[in-house]
């Protein structure tokens, strides 16, 4: 067990080696990164927006609820929204959702290549098959799931103010104003922090997983849930490692 | 030509290729038979080093392969084509940009040199204006006929094609066989082909070599394989009932 988890870590830093290699043709490489950075973005944008929406809607109606004594003003509820959005919800949740979306798609995808023999194709051509199919994958995830999380942590503060509001829970005003009380430019580090971090995180770890995947169509689909549940307890993992450094 | 010596391969501790030494001529259609598990693929991904053999060394050329850094196969690599069994055609891609794939990362061809070349050797696996279907939209035939464009795409100077025919029915197979023969001449190249399609043994075996067990068992050619005084072979060629018919049995 434990031998076998340092085997996969040596073998997910070799391959992170070898995928620095310099590219045979850049304009191949940069039309790889641009398809996967399409589909990343584009095909994740909706699933964001819906999931921002309802959690920003969730947690200003529970903590209106919990908010049982009228000495504490309503004001607060802006300020509990904004924070726990920027700290925790919009980078965490989101990546977890990500890393079923995106990670299941790359690991699926390197899978298939490989028991399809297309990465063995690549390979007899002659070229760096890790630089050429997991770093374009990295890179896009890098760029595409920061602005998805970015995205995530203002709609769902804004969801959460505009379902304050026609709920009559909290007023538009006292929620910005208890918004702009408790905020501090850190938390906007903290959550861009998680954002990068677990970006790389689905990136990397979804695509070490779809590289090696050795067997047939039963390990494809094996290896895409595998990559949702390794990515989505890594970003657990180093969302509590995160917390501990930057919030202590 | 391609000269195999001494290569030996386990898996663990099975042995699967036993000291086999072999030379693939240039110019011939150099053909790889026996039955399934007897170590025919193991030989093949050696030869283009997708398996690192334990031991033996393969010569391009007179130039060591398996031997040398990482870098410098890759050099050699660059002059190899290769038809997968199950064609390795990239899903997302096109049938064009598959075809022209390997002139996108090897050469530094002009936009209309590369679209005239895919044009060229698509033309030649007699598919051509198919550039912009996907893989997905071809049929079994189309695919190993679009797998065999890429693959000689960049003119290389060593073919290799892994069961080129299986899956295919009788006439595909033999315009796939035909195919590869002509490519052969016409381009010159060292062609491995591994098959245990008897037709193709018959059609195109310009040089066979036999595997047994993972020894090399016999070689010689179509012309003199159905009176070779091996037991396994004679075993091999007459699990088909044409051969059998053809021998008076």
């Amino acid at each position: 067990m434990v031998e076998g988890i340092f085997f996969h870590i040596g073998r997910f830093f070799i391959m992170l080696k070898k995928a620095i290699a310099r590219p045979e043709k850049f304009s191949v490489y940069w039309r790889e990164f641009v398809r996967n950075l399409e589909w990343m973005g584009i095909g994740s944008l909706l699933l964001v927006v819906v999931i921002a929406i309802f959690v920003g809607a969730v947690t200003t109606v529970q903590s209106a609820y919990q908010l049982v004594s009228s000495l504490i003003p309503v004001s607060v509820i802006g300020s509990i929204v904004a924070d726990s959005t920027l700290l925790e919800l919009a980078p965490t949740i989101t990546s977890v959702v990500l890393a079923g979306r995106i990670g299941s798609r790359l690991a699926s995808e390197l899978a298939t290549m490989r028991v399809t023999e297309q990465i063995d194709a690549l390979e007899v051509m002659g070229i760096h098959v890790e630089a050429f199919l997991v770093m374009p994958r990295i890179v896009a995830a890098i760029i595409v799931i920061p602005i998805l999380i970015i995205l995530a942590a203002i709609i769902g503060i804004v969801g959460g103010m505009l379902i304050g509001h026609f709920t009559d829970i909290v007023p538009i005003h006292d929620f910005i104003q208890g918004a702009q009380e408790t905020f501090r430019p850190m938390n906007v580090i903290i959550c861009l922090t998680k954002a990068y971090v677990f970006s790389f995180i689905i990136g990397s770890v979804s695509s070490y997983v779809g590289f090696y995947t050795e067997g047939g169509a039963l390990d494809v689909g094996r290896a895409s849930t595998t990559a949702v549940v390794a990515s989505s307890l890594i970003i657990l993992v180093f969302d509590y490692v995160i917390a501990e450094v930057l919030l202590t | 030509m391609i000269e195999v010596k001494n290569l030996s391969h386990w898996f663990g501790d099975k042995q699967v290729l036993f000291d086999i030494n072999v030379v693939f001529e240039s110019g011939k259609t150099n053909l790889v038979i026996g039955s399934s598990g007897h170590g025919k693929t193991v030989l093949m991904k050696s030869m283009v080093g997708l398996i690192k053999p334990t031991k033996g060394e393969v010569y391009y050329d007179g130039r060591p392969f398996l031997s040398i850094s990482a870098k410098e196969r890759k050099l050699i690599r660059r002059e190899i084509g290769m038809l997968f069994q199950g064609t390795a055609l990239f899903d997302y891609m096109t049938v064009g940009e598959n075809v022209r794939f390997p002139l996108d990362m090897l050469t530094n061809m002009s936009e209309k040199e590369k679209e005239e070349r895919v044009a060229y050797v698509l033309e030649r696996v007699h598919l051509p204006g198919i550039q912009h279907m996907y893989p997905s939209e071809l049929s079994g035939g189309m695919r190993k006929r679009v797998g065999l464009a890429r693959a000689i795409v960049h003119n290389p100077k060593y073919l290799f094609c892994d069961e080129p025919n299986s899956g295919l029915d009788p006439r595909t197979a033999a315009a796939i066989d035909d195919l590869i023969y002509e490519l052969t001449k016409e381009f010159g190249t060292t062609t491995v082909i591994n098959t245990h399609d008897l037709n193709s043994i018959m059609a195109i075996g310009e040089k066979i070599v036999f595997i047994y067990k993972g020894h090399k068992w016999w070689e010689g050619d179509s012309s003199t394989i159905l009176h070779a005084d091996v037991k396994e072979l004679q075993e091999f060629l007459e699990s088909s009932v044409i051969i059998r018919q053809l021998k008076g049995k």
